[in-house]
């Protein structure tokens, strides 16, 4: 039995090439150390990808973790965690699914699973109940996410849930998702790298138990936490991220038309009562969680008639409508509902179609680049077209499919300046000139541009009136960073708010009554801290530093024109700097022996000095290909 | 009962119900069962207390009774030897074999309040009765009836 509750104690080792299996006992000082999902993920994968490995290669690893609540009442914890090497960016990528397959890994004798080398052809694996079959997908080549789940469920008697890719993934789109139920794990490319694997789909079935320390104190726990989310979250409950639309707008910080402007026009006609009055038909959740933001929309009447889509949230909504200067939410609907499809990031995609769009009107692609679509912003047509040429990898969707950055590489003429991307990964809905924390949050995210990996900072800051202030956001960032990797490693989702409407206190019980472990709050932030450093160091070692840690030409240089964020430029530099010296990280933002050594991690400061990084730490001289 | 209007998909009343009943956590345990069928289908489906229920009449060794007292379908664990048969029977799938006592488990309704109700985030569970759905739908049609055809309050 394991050290600790809630864990089932053990991992299971995938090698594709060889169709061989192995199950390996959970290293119980990490899971302490790194409790689990994001943050486990991040210290094995810095263990079993060493530098400069191809992420579609053989040698790169596709991680599934789950945490020690996952499979429990845990509220929201239903989750696992996608850890590897993201072929979009070439750096550490977490990328997060919600749905049920978490759970049933666990109930299956699983914490987690770590998929090595490429099967010959194109395979699925059911696990069942610590029974490992590798089986011939050729039957399942090209089909979609829902297709793909429901052929295989039928063969397992309608049980299980099923993470799959779709047609994206199989032609390494570098902006495919993984899918589990109508959850995503979206980001980064994963889709990709599991494509590059010949590996369809991952099976699940369990029948075990996940038993806790002390369940009657965690379920007393549980009450607390559900009767704060009856008063607190009420708003959320019943519209679920669809109300950011007109808050963001309002602060003149809804980026729109590829980050040209703040504020968008139809902006009321996306709001979130429109929304839920004229294509809402249902609120649901993913297991275990009593929030159910996810609302089921559908469209009646016009060219996308019978389109049901789970969602869209926030992101998806702005990807598709203000990005690409689109005013028919039947059409988001409809392109979202292809991405889940076809195996899609929304946001990756409707950035880089707003980017086109962009340089479309500027004439620096023309319209025999565009196979004659007229890509104009606003043009939704346009807009879905380009969604199944990327997912199919024809006519101008190849160049897009592998990403903004990359387009942005190949058309060059100076596109490269309103590429809206970090590090490669095309950023979010929130305009960082009218909120600087997020820029921060863009710029040093491990993954790159992201506006939840380090914390969502965006409505404390609105509401405490200081978002264009760059001053004091160092330490906010790294404040939500440490509750948000917490939360990411616990695997309970974001949008349960640790450290706000669940206190890290509250996180600290929930985590103690299912270990039995005695962690105190300050070692908690300790916690978020260390697997900061680790996800950073794996990035160090790939010959990241500071010049990394950037934000667009556009949104360093060029004001918004109008609105209420007009005027607002983000001065990254200064809170870099407040942020590394908070982190305690060198000035060039490489976590230094002291800091790593005071956080347990010795051996990866050890890693680092006889890595390709020792070089760059002493020298500051850093040029890596594939990270640039 | 569901109301499927309500039911949000969210397993709560699975993981409640072990939680309970079995002191861990593992749905496939639970009394009530979620069924989804598709993006907005979905309820959960417990013992449906049946007048004439044919778990009873199919158990070979008479371990099933039903309460006269809760209507409940009692297991004698003593004359119960896993058989399945019971599990055979039940129109609704809401009877499981115990993994390690092998022997039928069937919703007990929690002594009259039951533990799925008090989860459920959504108020989807109710325990009711036949009467009692039927007078609900009877209020409402004539409800309805009132206020459309005579407009009245």
């Amino acid at each position: 039995m394991f050290a600790y509750g809630g864990y089932v104690g053990k991992i299971l080792n995938i090698d594709l090439g060889k169709k061989k299996f192995r199950e390996e006992d959970l290293n119980s000082d990490w899971s302490r150390k790194f409790i689990g999902g994001r943050g486990l993920g991040a210290r094995m994968l810095f263990d079993v990808v060493e530098r400069g490995v191809d992420p579609m290669s053989p040698e790169n690893k596709l991680i599934f973790l789950t945490g020690p609540l996952t499979g429990t009442r845990g509220t929201g914890s239903s989750r696992f965690a996608v850890v590897t090497k993201s072929p979009l960016t070439g750096i550490y990528l977490e990328s997060i699914c919600g749905g049920n397959l978490g759970s049933e890994l666990k109930f299956a004798g699983y914490d987690g699973i770590v998929i090595g080398g490429r099967a010959e052809k194109p395979v699925y694996i059911t696990i069942w109940d610590g029974e490992v079959k590798f089986e011939d997908a050729s039957h399942l080549a090209g089909l979609t996410t829902h297709q793909t789940q429901e052929m295989i469920k039928d063969k397992l008697g309608g049980m299980g849930e099923v993470a799959c890719i779709g047609p994206a993934g199989e032609r390494l789109v570098k902006v495919a998702s993984i899918l589990n139920d109508k959850t995503r794990a979206a980001r980064g490319g994963s889709g990709a790298v599991m494509g590059s694997k010949n590996l369809k789909a991952v099976a699940v079935i369990g029948s075990g138990d996940v038993i806790v320390r002390d369940i009657d104190a965690f379920k007393s726990i549980l009450g607390d936490i559900y009767s704060t989310f009856k008063t607190k979250r009420k708003n959320f409950r019943a519209f679920g991220t669809l109300g950011v639309v007109e808050h963001n707008n309002s602060f003149g910080m809804l980026p729109t038309r590829n980050y040209q402007q703040g504020v968008f026009e139809a902006a009321e006609d996306f709001s979130a009562e429109h929304i839920m009055g004229k294509f809402v038909e249902k609120s649901v959740s993913c297991g275990g969680c009593p929030l159910a933001c996810i609302k089921v929309t559908s469209v009646k009447g016009g060219p996308y008639e019978e389109t049901t889509s789970r969602g869209p949230q926030y992101e998806t909504i702005w990807a598709f409508g203000p990005q690409c200067g689109n005013t028919s939410f039947e059409a988001v609907i409809y392109a979202h509902t292809l991405c889940d499809e076809f195996g899609l990031d929304t946001i990756s995609v409707g950035n880089t179609i707003g980017f086109a769009m962009e340089c479309y009107e500027k004439g620096l692609l023309n319209k025999e680049q565009t196979g004659g679509i007229e890509l104009k912003f606003g043009n939704y047509e346009g807009m879905i077209d380009l969604v199944k040429q990327i997912a199919s990898r024809q006519g101008l969707g190849n160049m897009l499919a592998d990403g903004v950055k990359a387009a942005s590489k190949h058309i060059s003429q100076g596109s490269e300046k309103f590429a809206m991307h970090v590090k490669g990964l095309e950023i979010a809905g929130y305009d960082p000139r009218g909120v600087k924390g997020m820029g921060l949050g863009y710029a040093a995210s491990n993954r790159g541009g992201c506006h939840h990996s380090l914390g969502r900072t965006a409505a404390t800051e609105m509401s405490s009136g200081n978002r264009f202030e760059e001053k004091g956001k160092g330490a906010l960032v790294k404040e939500y960073a440490e509750a948000r990797i917490l939360s990411d490693s616990l695997m309970v989702c974001t949008f349960h708010h640790f450290g706000e409407e669940v206190p890290i206190e509250l996180a600290m019980k929930m985590l103690n009554t299912v270990t039995g472990i005695d962690y105190k709050i300050a070692e908690l932030k300790t916690v978020g801290d260390r697997i900061n450093c680790v996800e950073r160091a794996f990035n160090v070692r790939e010959g990241l530093s500071r010049k990394h840690d950037t934000l667009p030409y556009r949104l360093l240089k060029e004001p918004l024109a109008s609105g209420p964020s007009a005027g607002h430029v983000v001065n990254l530099d200064i809170m870099l700097d407040e942020y590394y010296d908070a982190m305690g990280w060198s000035k060039d933002g490489i976590p230094t022996r002291q800091v790593l050594e005071r956080l347990g991690c010795a051996d990866i400061a050890s890693e680092l000095e006889n890595s390709y990084a020792k070089k760059m730490m002493h020298h500051n001289d850093c040029n890596v290909k594939s990270a640039d | 009962m569901t109301d499927p209007t309500k039911c949000s998909g969210c397993l709560i009343c699975e993981y409640a119900c072990s939680e309970i009943k079995e002191k861990s956590y593992n749905p496939k345990k639970s009394r009530i069962r979620l069924v989804r069928l598709g993006l907005t289908s979905q309820m959960a489906v417990a013992c449906q207390l049946c007048e004439d229920a044919p778990c009873i009449i199919a158990c070979p060794r008479d371990a099933l009774k039903k309460s006269e007292a809760t209507s409940v379908i009692m297991v004698d664990e003593r004359k119960c030897n896993g058989c399945g048969w019971c599990v055979l029977a039940c129109n609704f799938g809401s009877i499981t074999i115990h993994d390690k006592k092998k022997t039928a488990v069937i919703c007990d309704l929690c002594q009259g309040d039951p533990e799925c109700i008090k989860a459920c985030p959504e108020g989807a569970l109710e325990l009711t009765t036949e009467e009692g759905v039927a007078q609900r739908a009877r209020t409402g049609s004539v409800k309805k009836i009132l206020t459309d055809r005579v407009g009245g309050n």
